[in-house]
Formats: C-alpha cells, structure tokens, sequence
C-alpha cells in the first residue's frame, strides 16, 4: 500500500530520500546488503524454529526408543530400507541443485536459476512419490497411523521381505530361553524334549514306511513290525545319548522361510537321502527352536499397542515432513516464476537464497529421519 | 518544525505538529486497513482486536465469579449456569482466550508494533508483509475459538492436559480450541522474528544497543522466547490434535503413550511463555518510571540485562509446575532451585525502578499510577511464587485457589497493568488526542481496588485448602468467594471507566502535543500522530533517558526542549 499510492503533500519530504531506491528495494530498508542481511537473519531464525517444531518429535522418538527398544527393532524391517535410500539419493540431488540456482541467480543467469529450480521441484516430486509407494504399502499392510493400525496377521509375520530376518531375531531369543530352560528347569525341558522327540519319531517311522513301500505293496506305520520300530527308535534315541542335549551345540538357527509350517515336507525330503543320528537329532532341536520362535513372535503380537506406536511416530515425522517437502515445492515454485520473469540480479537474489536454505533443512530432517527409523540395528 | 496555518497566517507552535497528513488519514476504506503494510495500523487493529478478546474473556470470568458467589446448596445457595459442565467451560475459556487471545499478544503485538520502529527511528519493521500475516493469523486463531465455543466449548481448562483432553465430551471443541492455539503460535513466532530482525538489522546510526529504550530490550528478550519455545507449543498441540483425532498413541495412556510427557512439552513453552506475558510489562514499567519521575532510569544496564537473564532463566524452570505430576524428587529439587533463581533478575528490575523514584519528581499522570500499581501487583504475585517454587508448600497449594490468585497477580497485575500503562502512556501518540487524566486515575485507582478485592481473598481460600476449578464448595469458604465476586464488578467498573475515557477522548479530546510526557525516546519527536513514515526527517539518537532538558510548555499542554527548538526554529529560517 505504502508504495503503491502517490503519498499527499506532507509526506513527500519522507518520500524524496528514496527516489532512487532501485524497485526491488523495499521502501523501509536504506540499502541492498541491509535488505539481503534481514532477509537473511529472518530466514535463519525461522529455520530455528523448524528444528524446534521437529524436536518434540525427535524427544518423542528418544523416549519411546529408550523405554521399547524391542518394538523399534521389531517394527523397523517393515520398512524398507531400499526405498528409504533412494528417497535420501533423491533428496541429496535436489539439495545440489537448489544451492546451484542460489550460484546462478547471484550471478544473474535467471534461465539457468528457473531450470535448476524446476529440477529440484522435480526431485522433491520424485520424493514424494517414493514416499506414498511405501505409506500405500503401510495402509495394505495395516500398519497405519494410530486407529489405522490394524495389521493383517500373515502381513506382519509370514508375506513380509523381512521375514527371514525377523525369525532369524525370533530364533536368537528362543535359543537363549531354550537353554536357560534346560539350565533352569531340566525336567521341563525334558519334558519338551520328549515331546519333540514323539513327533520326530512319528515322522521317522513314516519315512520309513514309504521307504518300505512299493507300487503294489504300500507300506504304513501300522504295518511295521515292532522290530523295525525299535531300529528306528533305537536310532533315534542312541544319537540322543551320544550328544546328549547339547543344545548350545547350535549356536545359529537356521532361518526359517516363509510358510514354514510346511515342515514336515522337508523332513520326508530329507529322509529320502540321510537318516543318520546326527539328523534326527537336529530335526528334533529344530522342531523345538521352532515351537519356540512361534513363541516369541506370538508374544510380539501380542503388544499392538506399542507397535503401533512406532507407526505412528513413523507417520508423525515423515508425514510433518512430507507436509515441509509440499510447503517447498510451493516456495520453489514462487521464486522460480520469479526467476522466469528475470526478477534476480547480483543485488537481488535473497529470495533463491533462503528458500534454498529452508529446502535445505527439509533435506537434512530427512538426513536424521532415514537412519533413525530405516536404519536400527 | 511546527507550523499550522491559519487563515493564511502560519503560526509557528513549538510541540505541536499538526501534520494534515498521519497514518491514520493517509489512505481511507476499511481494505486500507485489513490489507495495510503499515506497522502502526497493524498495531492498532491488534489493540482492537486483543481488546475484544479481552472483553470476551472478561464475561466468562465475570460468569465464573457471579456462579461462585454463593455454594450450590444449603441456605442462600445460588446456581446461576446451568451444569457444571458449562461451567467448566467458562473458566475454560476464560483461561484460553484470555493467555491465548489477550495476554500474549497484547503487548508485543499490539503496543510493540506501534512503537517499536518509531522508538527506533525506523520506517517500519523488517517484513511488513510478515507483520501483516501474523495479524491475519491472529484472527483466524480467535475465529477457531469461537468455532470452539461453537461446537459443544472446551472443557479441558486452558492448559488441554492429557488424557482428559483426549477424552473429554467434545472432540470438535478439543480440535478447533487447539488448532486456534497453534495458529496463535505461529502468529507469535512471526512477531518475535520480525522484531528480531529488526532490531539486529535496522537500527539506525547511533542507535546502538545500549542507546535503545529499554522497551525495546524488553520485546527483544520477549521476542528471543516468542521464537525459541512456541514450536515447541506448535508440535505439542499438533501431536494433541492427531493423538485426538487418529489414536496415535503419543500422550494417550491407554495406548502406551505417556501423559506426563504432554505436561514436559506444554510447560517447556508456557512457562517461558509466562516470560512472553511480564517481559514487555516490566518493558513498558521502565519507560513509566523514569518519564514520570522526571528522572534519568537508574541502572539502565542492568534493567536489560535482566531482561535478557529472565528470558534464559525461564526456559529452565518448566517443571515447577509438576512437581505433584509424578516427576523424580531430584527432577523437582532442581527445578525448584532454578525456579528460585529468577527471583534474581525480576528483583533488579524492582530495585531499579524503586531507585529511579527516589528523589524523582513524581507525576502521578494516569500511566504512572499504572506502573505503581504494577509494581504493586508484580511484587504480591512474584512473592507468592516463592511459595509455589518451594517444593514442600506447593504440595499443599497445589491446584489450589493459592495458584489462581497467584497468577493473577502476575498475569493480571503485571501484564494488564502494564498494557493498560502503555495504552494510556502512548494514547496521545496513536489517536492524537488527550483523555481526561481525572477520569483515567479515577479509573485505574477503582481497577486496582476490584482487582486486590477479587484476588487477595483467593490466597486465603486457597491456602485454607479450596481447590481451583470447582463448581461448588463449602458453606465455610462462602465469605471470601463473595467478597472475591464483589471485587471483580469492582474490577468491571474500573474497566468500562478505562473504556468511556479512551472512546471519549476520541470524540472530544484535546489535540495531543507531540511530547505530552516529556520523554526523550524517538516516538516522541515525530508528530501526534505520527505520519504515515514515522517521521519527516530523521531524528538524532541520542541517551533515550536524557529528559532534564525538557521544559512543560502549559499552552501545548506538552514538553518542549528548548535548545532543541531553538536549533530547529534556526536551521528552518
């Protein structure tokens, strides 16, 4: 308003001083570098505030980490990591490109300015379309924010990537509760052992039996003779006396693959070949590790409650953040039309700058957000 | 300098600069005020607007007090709301609108916009379009208020603690009074930013840092809170509304989120937010004393440094307000200590305005009973504060009517005291025109009456165990609650005195010299009011408390500097 309307008589003597005020001067600024340096400490300040609003939720995470770090190492292999890294690749591009245009525009090539700038638009478009491939996935999967949150049982356990990984996890802590069980509770554990061992020993005698049978003479269990029993229980038993328990002996789990409840199928496979002691008995460890791991992941189901909170601090950071990446396409937008005008000069290019500078702090939040959420070991 | 033209006749009258040309006649139509650049009609229609949020708050204190007048049942009971939902409602709102609407912006934004560049001898503030936008945040903050109070009203109190807020009767009411308070936040931040920067970036020659008014000093320190802890406020609220809204799990203690953690966050902004409310108080006091004393400040240095030590200080002292939250005893020790700490700098201030009276010539002009009053007030609620920070008597004035008194006193007897000061104090400057000083004293004595009348009996009320926020109490806490609802009509009376005076003086009111007071600082050498660039030339900076040379000039009603005008009348002819 005030510069816009021609100012009565009185005030002409106010007016006179800055005749020659060049027009992207503001009228209440004396010169270019005081202009550039407001714009300047205004948009650092800002930023200041930025990292501010994100700290709660930065003080949130710490927190929750701190009093659930099981969660985080659960929740975390649902996210994936490839995507993630990409999106940081992407990120760091743009952030490339806008300092570039802030070179350009101090040099006043406002072509070159409008180029690079729309190839940060570009990136951050890029971003934010990698960024809803992986929410989709989160909403299929249902592990959305807060009342979103309702996963589906064979999302979370069995279909997922990661599931090998997770059952790899799952099988470290039944390991340990199997041989503090055995160190604990030895009649327990014998107990489960001799559970396990009734079920290897039907499966044993079943292989045996198709190993028997022929086209014209199929053989069951019911028909084996009590001789060939006790051979097979004899096997079994005289391997479990040899090394005894010797749990620990196991340091690594194998990694179970999805649908492993098919089992027993690989059982008959692998007694085609082998049926040696040595294999009966890590089958029957195995059953047992298994036994427990489903434990294990059935007891992490069992706290929806704060899974669901690191989705929902998942969706919290990178959704805020998200809304920033919008906030700097529209502000890169703006200055790009500028630069498309030709509106910035060596002694005008404040506006490039500080949106450059807000765009980078939206890529370094990013920065702190992939390894704090992709990446926990 | 001062020339009016009378028939032809120019009449050359030392103080006064008629100038036909003022921000307030530069451009007409109401866009020209929504739309405008200007910092000085931006502080204007802050002024109006904080106002009527005011008077707003003002009626749901006034239904709070007149409900309390007498318990719910037995002899001569009295229920004037219909539930106890509707009240908790109104000393809802009351809180909200009050902190939110009123107290926070009301200095900073409403006065600091209109003076800060003319005390500053600049045109305007660093970003006008920025000034300008707070503003319109501002009224989109109060039109979420009243969305609130349209919806079913707020129920929570002011403070929105979890998990009550998560679940209280009305989810609309929740959101929309949250989102008005995040939107004020940001209203805030962008007022302190813009000070900031001002301040660093377009001091003028010879305006050093230390030859800025120490109102000044006071919204920068003001302004460093405003920008350091509402995003923090920002967040909170946020995470509060999508916690409401989405069942997140954050705060919520059925989900496994934490409720105390809402009261780290919330305190972490509004007890340093306490310090966004008193700084430009005790910034406005300073300018009084030393004006009305006809004396130079004492101990200038120390005065803004105080300001500053508050403003750091106050960023460590959250959790007194939980110590009965559950908080570690070694968590509450420390911030016991600390709390006590800022005592310090508050009690320099004190001294230094104790001390700038001493032997001063004291006009007991309206602005300066203000300031009295103030000092009154502030030293009542900062006392009592000590009580509060000490760990083994909050336990027993926790949540009591102890607190409420408290911080009235502080945010009433300080902020209000302080804004009602400045108000009167650059009245002339922004309408042009003089008020009745009878009317005014008058007004401001029956004010500070009603206030101590409504207050004082609280501290008694509480420390005899009534707890805050009831609807209803005890036949035996009837006498004080009456006594505390005759004050606050009192209170009322005072205000609508303030009220007629101002509108009055707008209608008849003699034209205001440019220096009524007196006073040194730069907003005083440019006319009453002010141009629509602050000032047609460039004023010399010089010591801001420099006000012996300044002589009363009976025909103008106003000061004059002598050499000054001597120097001007010179360099004109």
């Amino acid at each position: 308003m005030s510069s816009t309307q021609a100012p009565p008589a009185a005030a002409h003597v106010a007016h006179d001083d800055h005749h020659d005020h060049p027009a992207h001067l503001a009228h209440h600024f004396d010169d270019e570098e005081q202009q550039f340096d407001a714009g300047k400490l205004g948009i650092w300040l800002f930023l200041v505030t930025e990292i501010l609003f994100f700290s709660g939720l930065f003080c949130a995470y710490s927190i929750w980490r701190h009093e659930h770090p099981e969660v985080f190492l659960y929740s975390h292999y649902y996210l994936s990591t490839f995507w993630g890294a990409l999106n940081t690749c992407v990120l760091l591009i743009s952030s490339l490109t806008a300092a570039w245009a802030v070179r350009t525009a101090q040099l006043g090539d406002n072509r070159k300015t409008a180029l690079l700038l729309g190839l940060t638009i570009l990136c951050a478009f890029g971003f934010l379309g990698i960024k809803s491939i992986e929410y989709g996935g989160k909403f299929a999967h249902g592990t959305g924010p807060g009342k979103f949150f309702n996963p589906h049982p064979e999302h979370m356990i069995v279909t997922a990537e990661n599931y090998t990984v997770l059952v790899g996890h799952a099988g470290h802590m039944a390991e340990g509760r199997l041989a503090e069980m055995q160190a604990e509770h030895p009649e327990e554990f014998d107990a489960l052992f001799h559970e396990s061992r009734e079920h290897v020993l039907e499966e044993a005698l079943a292989a045996k039996a198709a190993s028997m049978s022929t086209e014209k003479d199929p053989v069951t269990v019911a028909d084996l003779s009590d001789a060939v029993r006790a051979e097979v229980e004899g096997a079994i038993d005289a391997d479990h006396a040899a090394h005894g328990h010797g749990f620990e002996a196991h340091a690594a789990p194998e990694a179970h693959v999805p649908g492993a409840h098919g089992h027993e199928g690989d059982v008959h496979a692998a007694d085609a070949h082998e049926s040696s002691a040595e294999v009966e008995h890590s089958r029957i460890e195995k059953a047992m590790l298994h036994h427990e791991s489903e434990v294990v992941l059935s007891e992490y189901e069992e706290r929806p409650a704060s899974v669901r909170t690191f989705f929902s601090i998942y969706f919290a950071m990178t959704g805020l953040h998200g809304i920033h990446v919008v906030a700097g396409i529209i502000a890169i937008g703006w200055v790009m039309r500028r630069a498309m005008r030709g509106e910035f000069n060596p002694g005008y290019f404040g506006a490039v700058d500080y949106v450059a500078l807000y765009w980078h702090l939206v890529d370094l939040i990013w920065i702190y957000l992939f390894p704090l959420l992709y990446l926990i070991h | 300098m001062a020339t009016t033209q009378t028939a032809g006749v120019e009449v050359h009258r030392p103080g006064v600069t008629p100038s036909k040309d003022n921000y307030l006649n530069h451009s007409k139509g109401l866009m020209s005020w929504l739309f405008t650049l200007d910092h000085k009609r931006i502080g204007v229609m802050y002024t109006i607007a904080v106002l009527a949020a005011f008077t707003l708050g003002g009626f749901f204190a006034l239904a709070v007090r007149t409900e309390l007048a007498a318990p719910n049942t037995g002899d001569g009971a009295w229920q004037m709301l219909p539930s106890g939902a509707v009240y908790n409602q109104m000393f809802s709102l009351h809180g909200a609108i009050m902190v939110f609407l009123f107290i926070i912006p009301s200095i900073p934004a409403a006065l600091g916009n209109f003076v800060l560049p003319i005390m500053l001898g600049v045109k305007d503030v660093a970003f006008p379009r920025l000034n300008l936008f707070s503003f319109h945040l501002w009224i989109l903050g109060a039109a979420f208020f009243l969305l609130a109070l349209a919806t079913g009203g707020l129920d929570t109190g002011w403070t929105f603690y979890t998990p009550y807020s998560l679940e209280g009767h009305s989810t609309s009411a929740v959101i929309a009074a949250t989102t008005g308070a995040f939107v004020l936040g940001f209203s805030s931040i962008f007022t302190g930013l813009n000070f900031i920067v001002t301040l660093h970036k377009m001091r003028p020659t010879g305006m050093t840092w230390f030859r800025m008014p120490l109102f000044l000093w006071g919204l920068y320190a003001t302004a460093v809170i405003q920008v350091l802890a509402t995003p923090v406020l920002g967040i909170t609220l946020l995470l509060l509304i999508v916690e409401r809204a989405f069942k997140i799990g954050i705060f919520d203690p059925s989900l496994g989120g934490d409720p105390v953690l809402f009261q780290h966050f919330f305190w972490f902004y509004s007890h340093p937010a306490v310090y966004i409310m008193v700084l430009p108080g005790m910034a406005i006091v300073s300018e009084l004393i030393g004006t009305f004393s006809r004396k130079h400040i004492f101990g200038y240095r120390f005065i803004a440094m105080s300001s500053v030590a508050i403003a750091i200080f106050g960023f460590f002292v959250w959790g007194h307000h939980m110590f009965t939250s559950g908080q570690s005893a070694l968590a509450s020790t420390v911030f016991s200590g600390l709390t006590f700490s800022v005592a310090i700098p508050s009690a320099i201030k004190v001294f230094n305005w104790v001390t700038t009276m001493w032997k001063g010539d004291i006009h007991l002009k309206t602005p300066m009973v203000y300031a009295l009053g103030f000092i009154l007030l502030f030293m009542i609620g900062g006392v009592t504060g000590l009580f509060l920070g000490t760990l083994s008597t909050d336990i027993h004035l926790h949540d009591t009517y102890f607190i409420v008194a408290h911080f009235h006193y502080v945010m009433v007897g300080g902020t209000l005291w302080a804004f009602l000061g400045g108000l009167h104090y650059w009245w002339p400057k922004i309408s042009g025109k003089m008020y009745s000083e009878k009317v005014g004293v008058t007004a401001s004595l029956i004010a500070l009456l009603g206030f101590n009348l409504t207050f004082f009996p609280q501290f008694m009320l509480g420390s005899q165990g009534m707890p805050r926020r009831y609807f209803d109490y005890l036949p035996e806490f009837q006498a004080y609650h009456v006594w505390s609802t005759i004050g606050a009509y009192v209170l009322l009376i005072g205000l609508v005195m303030v009220a007629y005076n101002l509108v009055m003086s707008m209608i008849k009111g003699k034209q205001a010299p440019d220096n009524p007071w007196g006073s040194n600082t730069l907003e005083w050498k440019c006319s009453s009011p002010p141009p629509h660039h602050n000032f047609e030339h460039q004023p010399t900076v010089g010591d801001p408390y420099d006000i012996e040379g300044y002589v009363y000039e009976p025909s103008i009603d106003g000061y004059v500097r002598p050499d000054e005008a001597a120097v001007e009348t010179a360099g004109r002819s």
